[in-house]
């Protein structure tokens, strides 16, 4: 549906996007992903109509966006600060699109209500947006942007503000949302949980470029650079040439294949009482242990000293325990920094 | 401990009201009583003439008319001027903001010199399309006319609302504005339903300071209107000076404060309080992009070339052309002291003179008008009273003014008026409403929660002003600081009254020199307005360093 | 002892010296502000009598007796100068002075001194008169006009530019000059003169300045689009001295001709309830001094009160004095004064 091809843009001197290409399907939600100032949020301003100067091609259903201004576009785009208009009252924000797409006043009240209904808002339509509090506020920006119906639905960091354990709960209420009004989404966040959750596909980005672009699952389980994997969370990542690896995996395949470094997936590290024979077998010793609910977060020191972190499901371990550990061979994956 | 502290507080509140009281307040109730009860019992014969015939009704009618067309045609072209300034990057803006406060410190008549020169029948714009269109008439024919008036009163005030409205505009963020355009907003709806709401305080805070002066107009009216047209002001000084009928005059002022109060009132009530907390950010000016945008900045300095600088420049050069060519004996003249005269310094000398009195009601009305703003800004009926009373010295007649000065303040210790003290004290009571003005916004805009933050971070009360509202009300302060310097380098109505050598300023060579015949003399006034001019040229660009400076520091 | 002293220094400051500088021998000069005289003569008073003298400017002439009236119960000063005839009657309604008759007055043209009881001391005159541009008239082939029924003749069409009574001081006196030859009944009023001054584009200002420099026309400047204006019989001598060229000679010049000038006479008084009385009576001998009226033309563009006072060069060669100016009643000025700017304004402004 959207294909941005080589978009490349720059505030000044400081280069912002580098000839990003992505692309978003019919009704596909898709993540940009990446730490602040990676460039996601200027993509999306693009997107929007708001930054006009760049270089590269945005083309929506084959027809090249950049002529339209922004508010011919019909997207609807949710600020990471809500940008709520603060002299008007919360059912005069959520009507404002929908006035301006000219729909009769009767026909608005009834849709205000009815979106105020979806996003949990009722009762509260004449108050004033400042006297909300910050999950309030983001269900009227998104009720405001959700209004007209727009073609494509950009979120900016929505829920960014709000705390851990509202936002897993709203991630997923938005993604209901979206997926219900069948509308296609690009959703930025700097949280990967909260982008698993939410996307079809995710785009990784650092520095103005696009690293990785997958669903989350294969996004998980294959990263391929040193970039991704750590801002996955992932740090057993170690440099090709260091001799420990080489000492412990000899010249695989994968290593062959890396042109930077290797990572060592948690999900593949286990005990070692799994006696598949595929498994590499290494003795190790518990560096610390942090219960984390349902799981144990356990880094060992290996007889190489090599330091591996994974997940381990309940099972009393303290400082100091002996422990044998296997890793999968299918989970020791080149990470191939020169394709960027 | 708490207790001492509320105390102080109050005790800080009570300065500028004190200073209200004492040099507003009381001099004008002591006038009106004289006025009204001339023998002792309440004489309301002024009144019963203002009811008995429609004149005075006409007049406050035309007053009032003309000063909203005044105001209307000065917000709509300082409001998307000073749009342009908030939003983009133009080289020199800081300067060119300042110069237009220009038009401000130049004398009515030497205003009124400038437009002659420029639109008048002989003027250059008429030699211009004369020559250019080979026309035996001169097409523009504006002299004595209300467009005169209106174009004048906009040429004097552009600056003030230009001024207040980019300092309020540049701390309002665009996000409210971006959301705006991705839901649908045309540049027309952004302007209509965004722009204007967003930035109403400022637009009302500069539409009656605005509107104050053109209802109050004194000069302008005289010299350039012609004696067609006539406000309350100019009846109030006719009545109180020449019929010396001061009954009429008082009834007449009392109509035009209360008047002015009604409005004042109607504003506060008016200024909804905005949160503009959710708006605020600031906002970056960048460059300007596409053709519309350099349209846009093109043509507001083009406007602000046309309306401030023309006559300006057409004042200047009248001043060093003499006979089609170059000459500046005039200028030469200026340090010397002409004539062995009592009183008559040579003029350079008056430059001293304004510069310390301006510096004075400066320092004087920043300091109360910080403290009166923060007045205002507190919750609680005595502050929503606080507002339109600041503003009221504005909206009083300068001769019903000078006339209480002279039965008020006429004992020791307050025995003022024959004291050089009366000219600064005079500048500050008119520039305090500047400085309100264009503070108030601002301290409007700032979130509670920053001054929380910084009071968790453990910083008193005193460390709270210099580190967070002092470096966020830069921006008002200049503008309330420039604004404050320019009211005291242009007045002379207070130097006049008070005959020392120091009381000599600026304006008051230039009204002396015009009050001779001889060529000599008049281009010697040129002169004298082209350095008062420069003199406060330089005076801006010293405050603006101030302020980079200060921020700096705090 | 020394933290006193400064407090009293820093008392004198704030509160304003003034007050506090009550010194025996001092007079407090009340003054409107095209006031003016040289440094040197003042000094020399100053020196010779004992007193120092302070002025005290208070806006125009009108301002300052208004002034000196409301204040009448605290003086602001011991002496005023420069209430004229126009404004003479209000302050006398007022008794804001205390007689005083000055030897000086011998010397004094008689037909200045307004009353027998000498509260008022005549100190210098001006008139006021039609100014007309020379080089416009020769240029143009064109009379003088000599008198004021003369201005409403078709040559004269669109020439003149006079002030406004009620906002000028020449203005008024211009109408007062019409009222004189005109009066204010039978079949021709000075009102019906004005309506075809009028009719004859006269064109009104409010201010002499505005007048003068902005629509008043001399060869040489480039202002203005009328060659006659009202201004005042000292005004060409003053444009020589005061020109680029003086030696190039008159480039105005007034018309003196009978019943055409009103003729301003400025007073001096000692308010009553003067601090220093003495001293006020030796200021008012100082006016009247040849030192003193021998500068008045340099420095105030009007001519010495006292008969035996030799002109200066330029006003001696370019000066005309009228022989015969309009007169007015001062107490019919007062008296009616604002009935008539009243009329003139219904009959100029429609």
């Amino acid at each position: 549906m959207l294909r941005a091809r080589d978009v490349s843009h720059a505030y000044g001197d400081i280069v912002s996007l580098r000839e990003v290409s992505l692309d978003l399907d019919e009704g596909e939600i898709l993540c940009l992903l990446g730490p602040s100032g990676c460039g996601k949020t200027t993509l999306l301003r693009i997107i929007a109509g708001l930054e006009t100067e760049y270089k590269g091609v945005i083309a929506l259903e084959g027809e090249d966006i950049k002529p339209i201004p922004a508010h011919k576009r019909g997207f609807g785009l949710m600020f990471q600060d809500f940008a709520l208009f603060p002299h008007l009252s919360v059912a005069e924000n959520i009507a404002y699109g929908l006035k301006r797409l000219g729909m009769k006043r009767e026909a608005i009240g009834e849709e205000v209500r009815s979106l105020m209904r979806r996003v949990g808002l009722a009762d509260l339509d004449e108050r004033d947006v400042a006297s909300l509090s910050g999950g309030q506020q983001q269900r009227v920006a998104l009720a405001r942007s959700l209004a007209p119906n727009p073609r494509l639905l950009m979120l900016d960091e929505p829920l960014g503000s709000l705390d851990a354990q509202l936002r897993d709960a709203l991630a997923l209420e938005l993604r209901r949302i979206v997926k219900s009004a069948g509308l296609s989404a690009i959703y930025v966040t700097h949280d990967h949980r909260e982008a698993y959750a939410v996307a079809d596909r995710i785009a990784v980005m650092n520095t103005g470029r696009v690293y990785q672009h997958d669903a989350p699952r294969d996004l998980y389980r294959r990263p391929r650079c040193e970039f991704v994997a750590r801002f996955l969370g992932m740090t057993n990542v170690f440099p090709k040439s260091d001799s420990r690896i080489l000492d412990l995996l000899g010249r695989t395949e994968a290593w062959r294949r890396s042109t930077g470094s290797i990572l060592i997936h948690p999900a593949g590290i286990e005990l070692s009482d799994d006696m598949d024979s595929s498994a590499l077998r290494i003795e190790s010793v518990v560096e610390s242990a942090v219960f984390r609910g349902g799981f144990t977060e356990v880094t060992v020191l290996t007889e190489s000293e090599l330091r591996l972190s994974f997940a381990l499901a309940d099972l009393p371990v303290s400082v100091g325990d002996k422990m044998g550990i296997s890793v999968r061979r299918d989970s020791i994956i080149p990470l191939n920094d020169s394709l960027v | 401990m708490m207790r001492r502290v509320r105390e102080l507080w109050i005790g800080i509140y009570l300065i500028p009201l004190a200073f209200l009281s004492l040099f507003y307040v009381y001099p004008l109730l002591s006038i009106l009583d004289v006025s009204l009860r001339p023998t002792g019992a309440l004489d309301l014969s002024g009144f019963a003439r203002l009811l008995s015939t429609d004149y005075y009704l006409g007049t406050l009618l035309f007053t009032v008319y003309q000063a909203v067309l005044s105001t209307a045609f000065t917000l709509l072209l300082a409001t998307p001027c000073a749009f342009v300034f908030a939003r983009y990057r133009i080289p020199g803006k800081s300067l060119l903001l300042s110069l237009a406060t220009l038009p401000f410190v130049l004398p009515t008549v030497v205003v009124a010199l400038a437009f002659a020169s420029l639109l008048g029948k002989n003027g250059l714009l008429n030699d211009l399309t004369r020559t250019l269109f080979s026309l035996d008439y001169s097409p523009i024919q504006l002299e004595r006319t209300l467009a005169m008036i209106i174009i004048v009163h906009v040429f004097y005030n552009f600056a003030v609302a230009l001024r207040i409205m980019t300092s309020y505009w540049s701390s309002v963020g665009i996000a409210a504005e971006e959301a705006a355009r991705c839901l649908g907003a045309d540049e027309w709806a952004l302007w209509r339903e965004i722009r204007l709401p967003l930035i109403r305080p400022a637009l009302l805070s500069a539409g009656a300071l605005v509107f104050i002066f053109s209802f109050t107009s004194f000069g302008v009216i005289l010299i350039l209107g012609g004696i067609r047209f006539a406000t309350l002001e100019v009846q109030i000084y006719y009545q109180a000076v020449n019929m010396f009928n001061l009954p009429l005059a008082a009834a007449l002022s009392l109509v035009q404060i209360l008047s002015m109060l009604a409005m004042l009132m109607f504003y506060t009530s008016t200024q909804k309080k905005l949160h503009l907390a959710l708006a605020s950010g600031k906002t970056i000016a960048r460059q300007a992009r596409s053709g519309l945008e350099r349209l846009g900045v093109g043509s507001c300095v083009a406007l602000i070339s046309a309306l401030l600088f023309a006559p300006l420049f057409a004042l200047v050069s009248r001043s060093v052309l003499l006979a089609g060519r170059l000459d500046f004996s005039n200028y030469g003249s200026l340090a010397e002291k002409s004539r062995g005269s009592l009183l008559f310094i040579a003029p350079l000398d008056a430059v001293f003179n304004s510069l310390r009195f301006a510096l004075i009601a400066l320092i004087a009305a920043l300091v109360l008008g910080l403290i009166a703003s923060y007045l205002i800004q507190r919750p609680g009926r005595l502050s929503r009273l606080a507002d339109p009373l600041f503003m009221l010295p504005l909206a009083t007649s300068a001769v019903t003014l000078g006339f209480g000065f002279i039965i008020a303040l006429d004992e020791p210790p307050l025995n003022l008026r024959a004291s050089w003290l009366i000219i600064p004290i005079s500048h500050t009571l008119v520039a305090l409403p500047f400085v309100v003005r264009s503070v108030l916004p601002s301290l409007r805009a700032i979130p509670p929660s920053l001054r929380e933050a910084a009071r968790v971070l453990g910083a008193k009360p005193m460390d709270m002003l210099l580190t967070i509202d002092l470096p966020l009300l830069g921006r008002g302060i200049v503008v309330g600081a420039t604004f404050a310097f320019t009211v005291s380098m242009g007045e002379f109505g207070a130097s006049l009254f008070v005959a020392q050598r120091e009381s000599v300023t600026i304006p008051v060579v230039i009204y002396r020199l015009l009050g001779d015949p001889g060529m000599a003399s008049y281009r010697q006034a040129l002169a004298m307005s082209v350095v008062l001019m420069i003199v406060c040229a330089g005076g801006f660009i010293i405050i603006e360093r101030m302020r980079v400076a200060g921020v700096g520091e705090f | 002892m020394f933290v006193r002293q400064i407090a009293a220094v820093l008392v004198l400051t704030v509160v304003g010296a003034v007050a506090f500088a009550q010194e025996a021998e001092r007079v407090v000069v009340l003054t409107h502000d095209s006031f003016a005289m040289t440094e040197e003569v003042l000094a020399a008073f100053e020196k010779h009598a004992g007193v120092t003298v302070e002025i005290l400017r208070s806006g125009d002439a009108g301002q300052m007796v208004n002034q000196a009236i409301l204040s009448k119960n605290n003086p602001l000063g011991d002496v005023l100068y420069g209430v004229d005839n126009t404004f003479l009657s209000r302050a006398l309604a007022a008794e804001i002075f205390t007689p005083y008759e000055s030897p000086e007055l011998q010397y004094v043209n008689v037909d200045f001194i307004p009353d027998d009881t000498y509260r008022v001391t005549p100190v210098d005159f001006g008139d006021v008169c039609l100014n007309y541009d020379i080089a416009y008239f020769e240029g143009n082939d064109l009379n003088l006009p000599s008198s004021l029924s003369d201005l409403l003749r078709p040559e004269y069409r669109g020439l003149l530019v006079a002030e406004n009574p009620a906002t000028s001081s020449p203005g008024l006196a211009f109408l007062l000059a019409t009222i004189a030859e005109y009066g204010v009944e039978g079949e021709f009023t000075y009102l019906d003169y004005w309506q075809e001054l009028y009719d004859n584009d006269i064109l009104v200002v409010d201010g002499w300045t505005d007048a003068y420099y902005g629509e008043f026309k001399v060869t040489g400047r480039d202002t203005g689009s009328r060659p006659m204006v009202v201004s005042y019989a000292s005004s060409p001598p003053a444009e020589v001295l005061y020109s680029e060229n003086p030696d190039a000679g008159a480039i105005t010049g007034a018309i003196v001709d009978d019943n055409m000038c009103f003729r301003q006479i400025e007073y001096v008084g000692i308010l009553a309830g003067a601090a220093n009385e003495g001293a006020a009576r030796q200021f008012v001998d100082f006016m009247l001094s040849p030192a003193f009226q021998e500068e008045l033309p340099l420095n105030m563009f009007v001519f010495p009160a006292r008969e035996d006072i030799m002109l200066p060069e330029v006003f001696a060669e370019y000066a005309l004095i009228p022989e015969n100016p309009a007169h007015v009643d001062p107490a019919e000025i007062e008296a009616n004064r604002e009935e008539w700017i009243q009329a003139w304004m219904e009959v100029m402004l429609r």
